[in-house]
């Protein structure tokens, strides 16, 4: 589905100073996969990250998505596909305090450029009852636990039907059991609706949660 | 809060400004219509503005010879001469200054004047120089306490004692201009003993209801040329009168509307500093927008429509608060706020808004969204 080839990321931290965050990458998500990016802080994992979910984009390279390049896009189409084809889960769950859980949830579908084949609040609702949350819907991010905003930030990623989930360190602000909880949801989610799932994280034993991990060390994959 | 203080100062200041138009409009048709004025010396020029003339002051005057030829016009009704003084009037107990005007009796048809107590004087008064006065009801009040109570009273203009015959109803007036209401009228031969001369400073004509003003005013100009050069006086119409002040009015009007203007573009840096204020704190916010699929053009959009919506609260504040102004004061001053000042207030703080939002919003939406949503 995803499919990165010769990617070079490259820093410009001073006039003649590079900092190369990625060299010569090249790997391929296929759809229905649950893969873990594992490298340690500063290996360029989060970059890798960016450039997948298209966030970013990289000095040299292709991304391909579904055969398509999708490195070379403005900003505005760039910004159509993160709406439409991926759901970003964040370590800091970044959820906006202002808005109830339900209209966090909501929030992809306000940018929406096509027309939605889901009825947007139905479906907030479902995932929402589906992850517990179902008396919280009306609650503020900040009056609900660590755990239940990271599932509402999870329920926020995936009212899009997204063709790809993106977790970047999703349990790392949690305590382990509920770090556990999160873990097994996106077991749960890759097996039971196939959704493609990429976690990136730092720890082998969430990682080993995975299906297949890729290694990253110093802006390189390893394995 | 700027931008209160700017809608409130604005729209108040061109609320003033039509009062005051307004105002002087009736003032003037309240004066009579289909009249016109003849005084010395050329003071309204083509333009429609007024002149400083040498012939306006010191000039010419003009004398009974003239209201007898101008008189001989079959297509005026009236022509009534003026000499006017400003002088202290003294009853008993007080003395007030004010504006003397000698005339003849047909200057209360001209004006459209009555009286509320008494009589008007006559032209018998006029030819016996008998020593009455009609007086404003204001100076009647100032003197004598009720309008009531001035009639058959006697006032004292230098030393020489005149019986109040009537006073006359209110016409309002004050403000800088003629205060109408405190006048003194006296026959004007009566007046002779302060006008040795016999001399008038103007007349007040009024044309027969059927007549055109153009071609009265040629009439009258014909006739004085014999006697006196073509810019030695002006026929003015009462409209030509109300043209010269509103121009003056709207140019001043225009002065001090620009003036509170500035505090509108005050008001518009206050938005502008509290907009980039906000992009900064709400940099992460804009991240995680941006991440999820928003666009620059809708984060734009956003802080655009937070920037007109503070703006325009700020303008529907001041225009509510100037409302409240005017309708305090209106009592004492003839203000109103027209639509257009309205449309003016929320098109002038909409604009403001998108101006001074522009920047702040633009640089929201030229946030990098890895660099906004890592932002604590």
């Amino acid at each position: 589905m995803i499919k990165l080839s010769n990617i070079w990321k490259e820093y410009k931290l001073d006039t003649d100073v590079v900092f190369t965050a990625l060299k010569n990458v090249s790997l391929e998500i296929k759809d229905g996969e649950y893969v873990g990016i594992m490298g340690t802080s500063g290996s360029g994992k989060s970059t890798l990250m960016h450039i997948i979910g298209l966030l970013d984009k990289p000095s040299r390279g292709e991304v391909f998505l579904d055969g398509k390049d999708v490195s070379t896009l403005n900003d505005n189409d760039t910004s159509t596909l993160r709406n439409e084809y991926v759901g970003f889960i964040f370590q800091q769950f970044n959820l906006l305090n202002k808005l109830t859980v339900l209209e966090n949830v909501l929030l992809p579908t306000v940018y929406a450029r096509k027309k939605l084949e889901i009825k947007p609040e139905e479906k907030a609702r479902y995932l929402l009852s589906r992850f517990g949350l179902e008396d919280k819907i009306n609650s503020y991010p900040n009056k609900i636990s660590g755990g239940q905003q990271q599932r509402v930030a999870i329920a926020r990623a995936l009212i899009m039907n997204p063709r790809l989930v993106l977790a970047d360190e999703p349990t790392g602000n949690l305590d382990t059991k509920t770090g556990d909880e999160i873990m097994k949801l996106f077991g749960e989610l890759n097996k039971e609706e196939k959704i493609t799932i990429a976690i990136v994280t730092h720890e082998l034993n969430i990682a080993a949660k995975t299906k297949r991990i890729i290694k990253i060390k110093d802006g390189e994959i390893i394995k | 809060m700027g931008i209160l203080i700017g809608v409130l100062s604005v729209v108040l200041l061109i609320a003033f400004g039509l009062g005051l138009k307004k105002y002087i409009q009736n003032q003037f048709e309240s004066l009579g219509t289909n009249n016109l004025r003849l005084v010395p010396g050329k003071i309204i020029n083509s333009g429609g503005g007024f002149r400083a003339s040498p012939g306006s002051l010191g000039g010419i005057s003009f004398d009974e010879k003239d209201v007898i030829s101008l008189s001989r016009i079959t297509d005026l009704e009236l022509v009534v001469p003026v000499f006017s003084r400003s002088q202290n009037v003294s009853s008993d107990a007080k003395t007030e200054f004010t504006d003397i005007y000698h005339t003849s009796a047909d200057i209360f048809p001209a004006l459209n004047l009555s009286v509320v107590s008494g009589d008007l004087f006559t032209k018998e008064d006029v030819d016996k120089r008998s020593k009455v006065v009609v007086i404003g009801p204001k100076l009647a009040e100032k003197l004598f306490e009720s309008t009531e109570a001035a009639v058959g009273r006697t006032i004292k203009i230098e030393k020489i004692a005149f019986k109040i015959i009537g006073v006359l109803g209110a016409k309002g007036g004050g403000f800088g201009g003629p205060d109408l209401d405190s006048f003194v009228y006296m026959p004007y031969k009566t007046g002779y003993v302060f006008n040795s001369d016999k001399k008038f400073v103007a007349m007040i004509i009024k044309a027969k209801t059927d007549t055109d003003l153009t071609t009265a005013k040629r009439q009258i100009t014909d006739v004085l040329s014999k006697r006196y050069k073509e810019d030695q006086f002006s026929v003015i119409e009462q409209t030509e009168i109300l043209d010269a002040i509103s121009s003056i009015f709207n140019i001043l009007n225009s002065v001090l509307v620009a003036i509170a203007a500035i505090s509108l573009v005050v008001g518009g840096i206050g938005i502008m500093n509290i907009m980039y204020v906000t992009v900064t704190e709400r940099t992460r916010e804009i991240g995680i927008r941006r991440a999820i699929g928003a666009r620059k053009i809708d984060i734009l959009a956003h802080f655009l429509v937070e920037s007109v919506i503070l703006a325009v609260f700020g303008g529907v504040m001041g225009l509510a608060l100037a409302y409240l102004i005017v309708l305090a004061i209106q009592s004492l001053f003839p203000a109103y706020i027209n639509i257009q000042s309205v449309l003016l207030a929320l098109g002038v703080s909409s604009f403001i808004g998108i101006l001074f939002g522009v920047f702040p919003a633009k640089k929201a939406a030229d946030l990098s969204p890895i660099d906004a949503i890592r932002y604590e």
